[in-house]
């Protein structure tokens, strides 16, 4: 029958009995586990998180870059259509200076004679009237809405794509 | 006497101890350092392509911005000959 010695721990004793080595060891040991935990742990979470920022920093340039191609197009398209409304605006007021002149020049030919043909040509410089009001109040330009989305290196939750997302952009 | 402290159960006790501290070292070092290596040599791959993808868009950035400068200023000219068009036509 196995007897199980239930005397009292003693430290001292156990201690006693430990090879000296063995002491040195186990203070070496229990030195270097708390450097570990205490320095390269921390150290390795700071790495780790230092790759997750730069992982953000590279999904927001890609971010950044796709935004930029939204804008450069809406933009693009806003101003080509401004241009087209100044050059259309231009040339109805070339054209209304032209009829004004040349309707201003008939009626005063006429010399007050045909009142019917006066007529005429008044409704005809309205009609370019008309015309130029309906340019100035034309409705099909729109301002582009571009989104106030700002980049937020921070939060790596706004970020609802992975990296590589680039392959989806258009290559020019 | 000190090679039998070596048979000791308090030495076996101490060495287990030793052990185990080690074991937890190498394991944890064994589990995290790759995991770092890995994402270390990944997120240097995703850069060095970001890094050629913004050497080839940057130059096209600034050729759209100076594009569209150079729209804006256009429109600017547009609108001012306009104006001058309609004051000269409201003053005849």
């Amino acid at each position: 029958m196995t007897v199980i010695p239930v005397e009292k721990f003693n430290i001292n004793r156990f201690w006693e009995k430990t090879p000296t080595p063995l002491k040195y060891i186990l203070i070496f040991s229990l030195f270097l586990i708390t450097a570990y935990l205490f320095i390269s742990k921390r150290m390795d979470e700071n790495y780790i998180k230092e790759i997750d920022q730069m992982k953000i920093g590279i999904n927001a340039t890609y971010e950044l870059i796709n935004n930029f191609e939204d804008f450069r197009r809406e933009q693009d398209n806003y101003n080509k259509q401004i241009l087209n409304y100044l050059y259309n605006l231009h040339a109805l007021v070339e054209d209304l200076n032209s009829t004004t002149n040349r309707k201003l020049d008939m009626i005063i030919s006429a010399g007050g004679k045909n009142s019917k043909d006066i007529i005429d040509k008044i409704l005809l410089l309205n009609e370019s009237f008309e015309k130029l009001s309906k340019a100035y109040h034309q409705q099909n330009i729109e301002v582009p809405k571009l989104e106030d989305k700002k980049i937020n290196y921070q939060k790596s939750e706004e970020i609802k794509y992975s990296i590589g997302v680039k392959d989806t952009y258009p290559q020019y | 006497m000190e090679i039998n402290k070596w048979k000791s159960p308090q030495a076996i006790i101490v060495i287990i101890l030793i052990f185990f501290i080690f074991l937890y070292i190498a394991i944890d070092m064994a589990k995290v350092k790759p995991k770092i290596n890995r994402d270390i040599r990944e997120v240097r791959k995703d850069y060095i392509e970001l890094s050629g993808y913004l050497d080839k868009k940057l130059p096209e950035i600034d050729s759209v911005l100076k594009m569209q400068a150079f729209q804006i200023s256009r429109q600017g000219e547009e609108i001012d000959s306009l104006n001058t068009k309609v004051k000269f036509l409201t003053n005849k």
